[in-house]
């Protein structure tokens, strides 16, 4: 496909970087010569220099053939512009737009009939808040993805020494039908394994779990051998790296479900505005690299969530918080290195903004048939849910007999608004939504592909 | 300043005063009483009136100077212009007429006769009426049936509305005060028609309805409310506590059919006080005067309403109650109603504030690097609210004080001197002593009136509008 990226920021850098991956072809637009000189030594992509609003430029960007124009640049209204001249320079072309403000991103019906009724929004904050919130119900996972709103998660969760699935086989485990637990991946030695029953339990392994809503965490936690205590969360303390916009709106949902939340900001200006916006909370100034502030505010049951504006920042406090003896530390980066890195630190948890966006980017490059894909481990790990189509391969089919390629699980089933767990024995049907999880460097992708989707 | 304007709309406020005489007027004339006293006034009022004819020249701008100024100077003039009818009447003297007028405009209620019985009845009604008007303010009236005033008719509104921030309802200011009077006005009708249902005569009825929705406190009884049955008196209550509610919340409630409103902090915490305090009363009245349940909360709800929207209406004598409860009462009277009320004190808005502040000085102490602003439903209060409302409360108990240091110079003994204070600049009329609630202020001297009278206008007009006037940067203006 042809897509044409507006924007080398730190988003569209990421976004170039996984399309090529994923063999798109791809031109840049950006006004800066050293963003672009930069951008060439890492990515195969051709680069225009020049500002969005010259047409010569977007032509030679060959804008009438693009299939996807992404306006990534730092300013929300320039990319809701170059969205609305979409619909004349290249009306076949989708769009998407990066937008910041929370009132474009929640208002959104205020742009129906409008040209912008058909842009994606990419909202790499918002996904990434709403992931802090999960990760915030989920204790003990350090990573979280969600589809269909939140109905479906995929969570990580590290296998502590003392699990008793340690040493055990994985179709040994005693399986009890009702509370059922399946497991999706696991990740060892930065090797991502999707499991089969062959499979032995190591210490330190990391288990990723789809959970479904409405079922109680309590039985993947005896699954896992974790202690049920985690689970009560009410005593829970959070403290806020940063007084942002996500910082502000996450503090804002947590007094929303009666916490009191310490949010520790730098900038005095920015403390009175959290001091305006905020009701519950407390607004301290100061900077949470600082050992002396962080011991004050930092015990057992406190959460520490890093989401200061640099992720150097927010790895270093988080790393910081957990020494300083916090129950857990959440935190918040978009950089690749530093994800295997922060489990080894010691980090709890943590989001990765950009990539949520370029799951979003990902859902819509593929065919029709899916609906929503999802990155997880730094991009190792791929979730994609796929609505099976009357004339796709699997229906009708009885998963064991399949002949599902190695290598691809089917995480989960959603059957007349029903979430379910498959087993070997569950059979598809037409318009059912599975969600699939396989490594993103699965050598069998095209075998997945001729059997999920529909024949054409 | 624009003085030649001052005048012109002193002037206009003088007429609308005489205009108002006519009910007083029309009362005697059907009661056969003597109108004379109503004719002379109104003939004195008119004349006032008449330079509205000499300053046609005027430029019609008005400063928040000028405001001020009609303001301090209007409540000057309302005051000895409503009291000539006492003393046309030969009822009382000059001073003892500007003290009563004073203390009705400024819904005080603390009066300087012995026996009101006395009084013919359209004398006894002009006092209700002068209490009603003042209530819900004679400028505010202005304002609100004299429609050019609303040039400058905020800086009026300003100084005279009570309360630490003036929310105007709708745009226009005008348009504002007529809801405001409206509602007011309203709220007396219904008064009226709930004392006339529970057994009182029709002309008695007005005469305590408009001293109960203005929290004044002027009966024609010299037993207060005491002369009525049971359920006049807890319909008294409840009109009292309306009055005593903000009437932004009663715009808001039935003419928005807002019910937010019951979310309000200030109205939460009004009520809160009142039953706490009203029940805790009760309870120990039933103790240790052995009165049955329904008599002690009636004292209890009714002295406390009472006090607390600074109305000064008694149903019993509590200067016999424990010593305790009438110091309980005398700190309600500092509390007062809620801010745009028509009740007297700091208002319950200003301790609010001044609590969240003292709650904010907490935490920054606990925890320096905290960020804290203190807050009011969730905002927060902007730095020269809360200045304003903790310095009136710290001018408040100095005015207080000083009029105290007054009162002792000129005999009166310290429980006497400090209550009456106090009830002055609350605008509650009765306090402990020898000013209880059933004596009255006639056996003070002269000067001890005089400063009273002064402090009762200054309580009403949250006193910088009055304590300006006696600053020479007012009046050379820089």
């Amino acid at each position: 496909m042809n897509i044409i990226i507006i924007g080398i920021t730190p988003i569209g850098e990421i976004l170039a970087k996984y399309l090529v991956e994923e063999g798109h072809d791809i031109h840049v637009v950006d006004p800066n010569p050293e963003s672009i000189t930069q951008l060439l030594t890492q990515v195969d992509v051709r680069a225009l220099q020049g500002d969005v609003s010259d047409l010569a430029i977007l032509h030679e960007a060959h804008i009438h053939s693009a299939d996807l124009v992404m306006a990534v640049t730092n300013s929300d209204t320039r990319n809701i512009v170059t969205a609305l001249g979409l619909h004349s320079l290249a009306p076949n072309a989708k769009a998407a737009i990066w937008v910041r403000d929370e009132q474009f991103t929640t208002n959104t019906h205020i742009w129906n009939g409008s040209q912008l009724d058909r842009a994606i929004l990419i909202t790499p904050e918002r996904n990434a808040l709403n992931l802090v919130m999960d990760l915030l119900e989920i204790p003990m996972a350090f990573e979280v993805t969600s589809f269909l709103e939140g109905q479906i998660h995929i969570a990580g969760f590290r296998l502590l020494d003392d699990s008793p699935l340690i040493g055990k086989q994985l179709k040994k485990i005693d399986k009890n039908q009702d509370n059922r637990t399946l497991v999706a991946a696991v990740e060892r030695d930065n090797e991502t394994i999707v499991p089969d029953g062959e499979f032995v339990f190591q210490s330190r392994d990391r288990l990723y779990l789809p959970l479904l809503a409405g079922r109680e965490l309590s039985s993947a936690f005896a699954f896992l051998g974790l202690e049920q205590s985690h689970l009560r969360m009410h005593k829970t303390r959070h403290l806020i790296g940063g007084g942002g916009r996500m910082a502000l709106h996450l503090a804002m949902k947590l007094e929303q479900q009666g916490f009191k939340p310490t949010l520790v900001e730098k900038d005095r200006q920015r403390c009175e505005v959290l001091v305006a916006r905020l009701t519950q909370s407390r607004i301290l100034q100061g900077d949470v690299t600082d050992p002396a502030l962080l011991q004050e505010l930092i015990d057992p049951s406190t959460t520490y969530i890093a989401l200061t504006g640099n992720q150097e920042i927010n790895f270093m406090s988080s790393v910081l918080a957990r020494r300083l003896g916090s129950g857990r530390s959440i935190t918040m980066f978009d950089n690749e290195g530093y994800i295997a890195l922060s489990a080894f630190m010691g980090i709890d948890a943590a989001v990765h903004p950009n990539f949520t966006a370029i799951g979003q980017i990902m859902g819509l490059l593929r065919p029709c048939d899916v609906q929503e894909a999802q990155l997880m481990l730094g991009g190792k790990l791929e979730a994609v849910l796929i609505r099976l189509a009357d004339t796709a391969p699997l229906v009708g089919k009885i998963l064991h007999q399949a002949d599902m390629p190695k290598g691809v699980i089917v995480a989960a089933l959603v059957r007349d608004g029903q979430l379910l767990l498959p087993d070997g024995n569950t059979q598809f049907k037409a318009e059912d939504q599975i969600l699939l999880v396989s490594s993103r460097q699965n050598k069998s992708k095209r075998k997945i592909r001729q059997l999920v989707l529909a024949e054409r | 300043m624009n003085l030649l304007m001052n005048v012109r709309v002193l002037s206009l406020l003088a007429a609308l005063l005489t205009l108002c005489q006519v009910t007083a007027l029309v009362v005697a004339l059907v009661l056969g009483e003597n109108p004379g006293p109503f004719l002379g006034s109104m003939l004195t009022g008119a004349v006032v009136a008449s330079l509205y004819f000499l300053t046609g020249s005027a430029k019609p701008e008005l400063h928040a100077r000028d405001g001020i100024l009609i303001v301090g100077l209007g409540w000057a003039m309302a005051t000895v212009l409503a009291g000539l009818p006492f003393v046309y009447g030969g009822w009382m003297g000059w001073i003892d007429s500007w003290f009563e007028t004073a203390s009705g405009f400024t819904t005080t209620g603390a009066s300087i006769l012995r026996d009101v019985e006395v009084l013919p009845k359209s004398q006894l009604f002009w006092r209700s009426e002068i209490q009603w008007l003042g209530g819900m303010g004679i400028l505010l009236l202005a304002i609100a049936i004299l429609p050019f005033l609303g040039v400058g008719g905020m800086e009026i509104m300003k100084a005279e509305v009570p309360g630490p921030t003036k929310d105007r309802l709708v745009p226009r200011v005008a348009t504002t005060a007529r809801i405001l009077w409206v509602l007011y006005a309203g709220l007396t009708v219904v008064n009226i028609m709930a004392f006339m249902g529970s057994g009182m005569d029709f002309l008695e009825a007005i005469d305590h309805a408009f001293t109960t929705t203005a929290t004044g406190g002027y009966s024609t009884r010299n037993a207060s409310l005491a002369a009525f049955s049971p359920t006049i008196q807890w319909w008294c209550i409840f009109f009292m506590f309306m009055a005593g509610a903000n009437f932004l919340l009663h715009y808001r409630l039935f003419m928005r059919r807002d019910w937010g409103i019951f979310k309000d902090p200030e109205l939460r915490t009004y009520f809160g006080i009142t039953v706490i305090v009203s029940v805790f009363t009760g309870v120990v009245l039933m103790l240790m005067q052995d009165k049955g349940l329904e008599l002690a909360m009636r004292h209890a709800f009714f002295n406390v309403v009472s006090i607390l929207t600074t109305t000064g209406y008694a149903n019993d004598d509590f200067a016999q109650w424990p010593m305790f409860l009438q110091v309980i009462l005398l700190n309600l009277m500092v509390i007062g109603g809620m801010a745009g009320s028509t009740a007297g004190g700091v208002k319950i808005i200003r301790l609010v504030m001044v609590w969240e502040l003292f709650l904010t000085i907490l935490d920054r102490l606990m925890m320096p690097r905290r960020i804290a602003r203190p807050k009011y439903a969730g905002v927060i209060i902007p730095p020269e609210v809360m200045e304003g409302s903790l310095i009136l409360v710290v001018v408040f108990l100095l005015v207080m004080l000083l009029s105290v240091i007054v009162l002792t110079a000129v005999g009166l003994d310290f429980t006497t001197a400090f209550s009456a204070s106090l009830a002055c600049i609350a605008n509650v009329g009765p306090g402990i002593a020898k000013v209880g609630p059933l004596e009255n202020y006639a056996f003070i001297p002269d000067a001890g009136k005089l400063l009273l009278t002064i402090t009762m206008i200054a309580g009403r007009l949250e006193l910088f509008t009055v304590l300006i006037l006696f600053f020479p940067r007012f009046w050379k203006g820089e």
